[in-house]
């Protein structure tokens, strides 16, 4: 019999929020709170990279892969990034089974510059 | 991004209360690269009242026009038939018998791909009008796919069609900025007289309560007429009361089928005056304002804005019925790059438009282009009831320079 794996938090976009890319920035609007926010590029990508739910440790592993940084300044930048965006309601979380996202969830590993 | 104003009425937004600078900045980002964030989308000209400053055509006559793809579904107004056989109680499109072949409208899967299209291109803000947009039988196909694309969408309603269910189901959509609904007097006797169709001006009123219950943002909007000038000031109590936000416009244009019933609702130029000096002097600039820049006086049509008909024809913007191609020849994107009629409004200059440029009262004018193009036929013309309009509120500003006490609110009659 399979057993359940621990729960993980994947965050996941507040559902159906408008939004669109202008440059390097995207703009989303919150008809809910009548607001519009302008996302900073490391948002940006954060929210791009949401389009499916993903965990921080996903998130993580592919902004490693991008960007030619050390990994903690990139775990930093990310977890600033999902605070923010979380504060802002653009942004929540799911529990979900470990594992459920595949090979992804493992710890990032270097790679070279994007 | 260019912190200078991409002046357009066209692209204001219900229900966003902050971030006004953030989305005029955008704006500004979409005139300058040529991206129609916003679009309106006319999604029928089918409608169940019948108002008598409609711009889309005359509905007291007979039209051999365009053919709505439907017939509204559940009106329960019912229109009197207008002499020499109007439109009955659609009151749309109902082309004579034996008048010329009708150009149908957009199906609902027609319109679906315009949708598409239009996100394709960069369009984020989707105005669904009409006709009446809340009598399409598509209408919540239509918002499902506008949600589905994360486009912004407000809706520009009579809110006659606003019954229970319909109003819950429409506080669902999270990208639901709000809705626009027209009101045209304080009393049912002045509303239904605009509208033609006794009791809509209850089954608007309900309707606007039916939102308000279930949280969805409501504007009001007031075209201010003839009929409904000396209701003006009680309009906006009524907004005011129940805290709902409104626009308030004098324009009333010729029709887009080229007739001009429309205009003998225009308010008077003494009526203008006396409103003014009243009940919408807080509204109205004092003092003296410097001409805009030059590189300003270019609104955002066939910029950040466009309109797509019932019949799907594009338009610079939903009051300029200036058709650049229509989306069963083009597509969207063709339309949108290779118009020479969008190519021409792009390369305008100031200089171009021969009465507005050497203009004094330029800086307090709407510059409206719709009513300098449906008065006059060209886009670079004046209407000279906007003129009279910039006249009147370049003299109040001068009379009344900054820091001066505010007249005494009331009735402009």
């Amino acid at each position: 019999m399979k057993t359940r794996e621990p729960a993980t938090n994947a965050w996941r976009r507040a559902s159906s929020l408008p939004f669109q890319k202008l440059d390097e920035e995207i703009l989303v609007v919150d008809p809910r709170t009548r607001s519009v926010h302008l996302l900073n590029p490391s948002a940006t990508r954060i929210w791009e990279l949401l389009q499916t739910p993903a965990s921080e440790a996903r998130l993580l592993v592919s902004l490693c892969a991008e960007f030619d940084a050390p990994v903690e300044a990139i775990r930093a930048d990310l977890v600033r990034s999902l605070g923010e965006l979380e504060e802002k309601g653009l942004i929540g979380r799911d529990e979900v089974p470990r594992g459920g996202e595949g090979p992804a969830d493992a710890a990032p590993e270097r790679r070279g510059p994007a | 991004m260019i912190p200078r104003e991409a002046r357009c009425g066209d692209d204001e937004l219900v229900g966003i209360d902050s971030g006004a600078k953030l989305v005029q900045s955008v704006q500004t980002w979409a005139h300058d690269r040529l991206v129609p964030l916003n679009a309106s989308l006319e999604v029928t000209l089918a409608c169940n009242i019948r108002c008598i400053h409609c711009y889309n055509f005359d509905r007291d006559a007979p039209r051999p026009g365009a053919r709505a793809a439907h017939t509204p579904s559940g009106s329960e107004l019912r229109v009197p038939p207008a002499p020499g056989g109007g439109c009955g109680t659609v009151g749309v499109a109902g082309a004579a018998d034996g008048a010329p072949a009708a150009k149908p409208e957009l199906t609902t899967e027609e319109l679906l791909d315009v949708i598409d299209q239009l996100r394709q291109a960069g369009c984020l803000f989707l105005s669904l009008t009409g006709g009446e947009v809340l009598s399409h039988p598509g209408l919540f196909r239509l918002l499902d796919r506008a949600r589905e694309a994360h486009m912004a969408v407000q809706l520009l309603t009579n809110g006659t069609l606003l019954r229970p269910g319909m109003a819950g189901r429409l506080a669902t959509y999270e990208n639901l900025l709000g809705v626009s609904v027209s009101l045209y007097g304080a009393t049912p006797e002045i509303h239904d007289a605009v509208t033609q169709v006794h009791g809509s001006f209850r089954r608007t009123w309900a309707g606007i309560e039916r939102l308000r219950a279930v949280g969805v943002v409501v504007r009001l909007k007031f075209v201010v007429m003839q009929p409904n000038a000396h209701e003006t000031d009680a309009m906006i109590a009524a907004a005011g009361a129940r805290g709902l936000a409104y626009t308030l416009d004098f324009t009333v244009t010729a029709r887009h089928d080229g007739t001009a019933g429309s205009l003998t609702a225009r308010i008077t130029a003494a009526q203008r005056e006396q409103l003014c000096r009243g009940p919408l002097r807080p509204l109205l600039p004092r003092g003296p304002r410097p001409a805009p820049p030059a590189q300003d006086f270019a609104c955002n049509c066939a910029r950040g804005n466009c309109a797509i008909s019932a019949t799907g024809d594009v338009y610079p913007c939903v009051s300029v019925p200036w058709a650049a191609g229509n989306l069963r020849d083009q597509s969207f994107a063709e339309i949108w790059r290779t118009s020479p009629v969008f190519a021409r409004i792009r390369g305008l200059r100031l200089e171009d438009f021969g009465k507005c440029a050497p203009c004094p009262h330029r800086a307090y004018c709407s510059h409206d282009r719709g009513a300098a193009f449906t008065a006059t036929g060209d886009y670079t013309g004046a209407d000279p009831f906007v003129c009279a309009g910039a006249e009147l509120t370049h003299r109040l500003a001068v009379e009344s320079p900054r820091g001066t006490s505010e007249p005494a609110d009331g009735p402009g009659t």
